[in-house]
């Protein structure tokens, strides 16, 4: 691990985080391998005469968890973009600072995000709510991706946000606002 | 406008903190809709747009060609390209340079990403320069622009992002892509041939010939390039594919090039997927953001406001087209290529469909000032590879070499601007 904030709370948290958000991009690339054969499949289906029933909703299905599982493995390895023109700029200090205000803001949502989906999920769980199409599908288990990928984001940027502010509070405990920003 | 004014703080605080693009474009979406429809509106539209995101079957592409982009990184594809580039226009002046553009014109046939070009082929193509003695600025320079045919010959995932956003024919536009790719690359091939012909010293002539026979041979390698390509273009060109479908079968036949060269290796493939998965989502959340940005924008009128203010200005409609292009340029310098795209076409697309300007070709031109911002100090993303892959090379340097390419995409842009059919011709032909 490139970064160390020695800091317990952060240490701990990001083992629970890591333990999640590890298998749970593992399965979002396995989701996508899945994707492409499913679609392939479907082609061949097609060119040999019939259809494949439920390769469109399977697909929907597929991409919902191949994105939403990754999102946090793309937190962890700081892969979302940013516009860091200015923050570049700043006294080490100030820059600190920064990446703590941007990683509570961006929790703050992500908090908002995973709350509105789960109950959208729940809501259609609860109403029994299906897709139109080829298959009659269920709503509720691609809400449900939807709403776990923004839980286990949100406790990837509480884990940076501790590591953050152990930097902010704490420089010569923390390996630098530059790392990694791995907890442990 | 107290909504519109909301909305421009929230992006002036994101950029002041460096808020991931994504949050930029959530947060101030979601801000703008509070200030315009209250609180249950704005969570009843934020609470569907991921949903709607992942049921819209046209984003599938996105994620496929990844994929298929990073199968053929694993297979090797960018280290036969360049061999086959190298051995017929090598030994010429200028020739490793040409071999560099021709080798990413071959690789971006098969990744959708100017980013992924310019890693796969750079690594080779550098040492390759640096043998002979080519200029440190012109060798980055080269390889970092050379990677931009990556977004620009399908298949783009810039295209497919621009097809998705503007509710344009992904197919017709990636079929566009084809021409405005190759005059790219010429353009660049005959800007480097000038440079080594005026300052040979920057580029010495590489000592090494090979036979007819050679090079024909050496056309073996190219075998998964052409497959690749045939499978998008011809699929989609012919009917017999949607992109989508054109991107999934084009990732199996990488996933089976991998296979063939190197056998089943389980943790190598998911390693590449999963890295796949994760470019995805990035771009997924960013698109997230985007759509909601997208309702506000349509829920204020602030296009058709927009719309309205260009109408009535009487100004001819290549000077507003100008004035548009003119600003992508310094927005470029600040947003990388699908952010850019993003947070501009909601406003800019119906303006410029408005005057009369084809959805096709502008999408082209769109993916042109994407290019540009992709080389352009301070955020210029491919440079940035270039300092990646040769960690001693000077930041400066890169830029400095990449200079020489943004005067020879002006050069191609002038020329795609003037000549419409350049992008228009394969599409309409498509269309019969």
């Amino acid at each position: 691990m490139a970064t160390t904030a020695r800091w317990r709370p952060a240490i701990m948290l990001d083992r629970i985080a890591r333990a999640l958000v590890e298998p749970a991009s593992i399965v979002g690339g396995i989701a996508l391998m899945l994707l492409a054969l499913v679609v392939t499949a479907d082609v061949a289906a097609r060119a040999a005469g019939f259809a494949l029933v439920g390769a469109a909703e399977a697909g929907g299905v597929l991409l919902a968890l191949l994105v939403f599982l990754a999102i946090a493995h793309t937190q962890r390895i700081r892969g979302h973009v940013a516009i860091e023109a200015l923050v570049v700029l700043l006294p080490p200090t100030l820059r600190r600072c920064a990446e703590a205000v941007s990683l509570a803001l961006c929790l703050a949502f992500a908090v908002v995000l995973a709350v509105t989906t789960a109950s959208a999920a729940w809501h259609s769980y609860q109403s029994m709510e299906f897709q139109v199409g080829t298959l009659p599908f269920p709503i509720w288990p691609v809400r449900s991706v939807i709403a776990l990928g923004f839980v286990l984001f949100a406790l990837q940027l509480l884990v940076h946000l501790l590591v953050a502010l152990a930097a902010a509070v704490r420089p010569d405990a923390a390996g630098g606002p530059g790392g990694s920003g791995e907890a442990a | 406008m107290e909504a519109h004014l909301l909305v421009v703080a929230i992006f002036a605080l994101g950029i002041l903190v460096g808020l991931p693009v994504a949050f930029v474009l959530l947060i101030a979406a979601f801000a703008g809709l509070v200030a315009l429809r209250g609180f249950p509106v704005a969570m009843i539209a934020l609470s569907n747009m991921p949903y709607g995101k992942v049921t819209d079957l046209a984003l599938m592409t996105i994620p496929l060609f990844i994929l298929m982009g990073a199968f053929a990184t694993q297979a090797g594809v960018s280290a036969s390209a360049y061999q086959m580039a190298n051995r017929f226009v090598g030994h010429l002046r200028g020739g490793l340079g040409m071999a560099t553009v021709f080798a990413c014109a071959a690789f971006a046939a098969t990744s959708g990403s100017s980013v992924a070009t310019s890693a796969a082929v750079g690594r080779i193509a550098l040492s390759e320069m640096r043998r002979f003695g080519y200029d440190r600025s012109v060798t980055a320079g080269t390889i970092a622009s050379a990677g931009l045919l990556g977004i620009m010959i399908p298949p783009s995932i810039m295209l497919v992002v621009y097809g998705i956003i503007t509710q344009t024919d992904i197919g017709q536009l990636l079929v566009a892509g084809v021409l405005p790719g190759i005059l790219t690359g010429g353009v660049f091939c005959l800007g480097l041939y000038l440079l080594a012909r005026l300052r040979p010293d920057l580029m010495p002539r590489a000592d090494q010939r090979f036979s007819w026979r050679q090079r024909v041979s050496g056309l073996r390698d190219g075998w998964g390039i052409a497959v690749l390509f045939g499978v998008i273009v011809g699929g989609i060109y012919s009917g017999l594919f949607t992109a989508t479908e054109a991107a999934a079968v084009g990732a199996v036949a990488a996933f089976l090039m991998v296979l063939a060269r190197h056998g089943f290796q389980w943790r190598a493939l998911l390693s590449s997927s999963r890295e796949a998965a994760g470019s995805c989502a990035m771009i997924f959340l960013i698109l997230i953001g985007a759509g909601l940005l997208s309702q506000y924008i349509a829920l204020s009128g602030l296009a058709r406001l927009l719309g309205g203010i260009v109408s009535d200005s009487g100004l001819p409609a290549w000077v507003i087209l100008a004035i548009i292009l003119a600003a992508y340029i310094p927005l470029g310098m600040f947003l990388e290529p699908i952010s850019l795209c993003l947070i501009t076409l909601p406003i800019v697309f119906p303006t410029v469909t408005a005057l009369g300007y084809d959805p096709i070709w502008f999408g082209i031109i769109v993916v042109k000032m994407s290019e540009l911002a992709n080389i352009t100090p301070p955020l210029g993303v491919n440079v940035f590879v270039i300092k990646a892959i040769d960690p001693d090379m000077p930041i400066t340097a890169v830029f400095r070499g990449a200079g020489f390419f943004v005067l020879l995409e002006l050069v191609t842009l002038a020329l795609l601007v003037a000549l419409p059919e350049i992008s228009l011709l394969l599409p309409q032909l498509m269309l019969g």
